[in-house]
């Protein structure tokens, strides 16, 4: 082995994680290798010169977040279904398509209200419930559907990939036909309260609240 | 450090309890500000990505079925906002002393010989601005590990849960991290000495 190969070693060893076998194999290595030793205390010094760089955060962080939590009240409601997707561009115009207006705008169901708003707490006063919500992952493109999740690659029927969302290269937005909407409003015997656009800084969803 | 009742403030919050969530954000904010501070190298960033971290936990808690311990889905939450944030930035450049050319170079060494502090404080303090600059060099994800385990002082075990990958996988990436910040760190030291040299020679 050259020293190449022992770096996975010495850093194993920073970390305590090494084998009894690897860390025999890597002293016995260090005894003979001046370069490995510099370079293991070198990385030594990286690790606690990263640990030594440890910073405050600001006095006033608590209270920022807790001003914005408190502004944000807990949707405490039994059906919601949300779909991040960009804030603008080709998959939102799709999504607000067939959910609020445009051409393909599907039958409104009895008691429908499609209404628009600017955020979630707007919604959320409104006192409507919901039952679960549908989040993309921005990173990892995960589905969570009422904490279940869901295959990409494998949607259940009516889930339709829409486009690429602006939030990041490997964020994709999806749109729910009309029926699946229907579905689980039939599943779970209840209508539609409501329906709004969520312009944020980050994405744009679509919550339909059930009622 | 506070002891708190974790699963009671968990439970608490998830039903919309505000004070229950303040005694979490607390307890974890520290953790959180400084895994975004290292991913993004602004600490204005890292405090907004901080407050955008603890407040998508706040809307989506009830969903958190403790299938990992909840500090773990907070790094994940936090650590996901920093990729996006940074993707969406297209890596923004940072205001930093980046040296790449002969010029820059002279930055380096003018910030160093302003300090007006003690000699070995600013050689520490040089020394942490290095650290930033080589970490702003490394891949989002080579800083985002490096970040998971030297500075939160996750376990092999966490991280992997957090990146959802094998602990084979950390070791090896957390050993090429290293190695590239190393690597990154021994550039910037010599760009340094070098230019501080050419700026003894020029006398200015």
């Amino acid at each position: 082995m050259n020293c190449d190969s022992y770096i996975s070693l010495l850093s194993g060893h920073l970390d305590g994680i090494n084998t009894s076998a690897e860390e025999e194999q890597l002293q016995s290595h260090l005894k003979n290798c001046e370069n490995c030793r510099t370079l293991l205390s070198v990385m030594q010094q990286n690790d606690a010169l990263m640990r030594d760089s440890v910073a405050e955060p600001p006095a006033d962080l608590t209270a920022k977040i807790m001003q914005k939590v408190r502004n944000t009240p807990k949707r405490n409601s039994r059906k919601a279904f949300y779909v991040s997707l960009a804030a603008t561009g080709i998959a939102a115009a799709a999504m607000l398509g067939i959910f609020i207006s445009g051409n393909v705008q599907p039958p409104e169901p009895e008691g429908i209200s499609a209404i628009s708003e600017t955020s979630f707490a707007d919604a959320a006063k409104r006192s409507v419930r919901n039952i679960g919500v549908l989040v993309l992952h921005g990173s990892s493109g995960e589905l969570d559907f009422e904490g279940e999740k869901l295959d990409i690659n494998n949607l259940p029927d009516g889930v339709e990939r829409a486009g690429y969302a602006a939030t990041g290269d490997e964020t994709e937005a999806y749109s729910v036909s009309w029926s699946e909407i229907e579905r689980i409003s039939e599943e779970y015997g209840e209508t539609f309260d409501a329906a709004f656009y969520n312009p944020n800084a980050n994405s744009t969803g679509i919550i339909i609240f059930v009622d | 450090m506070i002891v708190i009742d974790e699963l009671k403030c968990i439970k608490k919050a998830a039903k919309g309890d505000a004070s229950a969530f303040e005694m979490l954000v607390v307890q974890y904010q520290g953790q959180v500000y400084n895994l975004c501070l290292r991913m993004t190298g602004n600490p204005d960033d890292a405090a907004d990505l901080t407050q955008e971290a603890f407040l998508k936990v706040w809307k989506h808690l009830e969903s958190f079925h403790f299938d990992s311990s909840f500090s773990t889905w907070l790094y994940r939450l936090a650590s996901n906002c920093c990729l996006d944030f940074l993707r969406s930035q297209k890596r923004r450049p940072t205001v930093s002393l980046t040296v790449e050319n002969d010029d820059e170079e002279e930055q380096v060494l003018d910030v160093a010989d302003t300090a007006p502090t003690p000699e070995e404080h600013a050689i520490a303090s040089e020394e942490k601005e290095q650290l930033r600059l080589a970490m702003s060099q490394l891949d989002d994800e080579q800083r985002q590990i490096l970040t998971l385990r030297v500075v939160n002082d996750l376990s092999y075990t966490e991280i992997a849960d957090i990146l959802s990958v094998k602990e084979g996988t950390v070791k090896s990436r957390l050993s090429r991290a290293r190695e590239s910040l190393r690597k990154k760190l021994l550039e910037i030291g010599n760009k340094s000495a070098r230019a501080a040299s050419n700026h003894q020679k020029g006398g200015t």
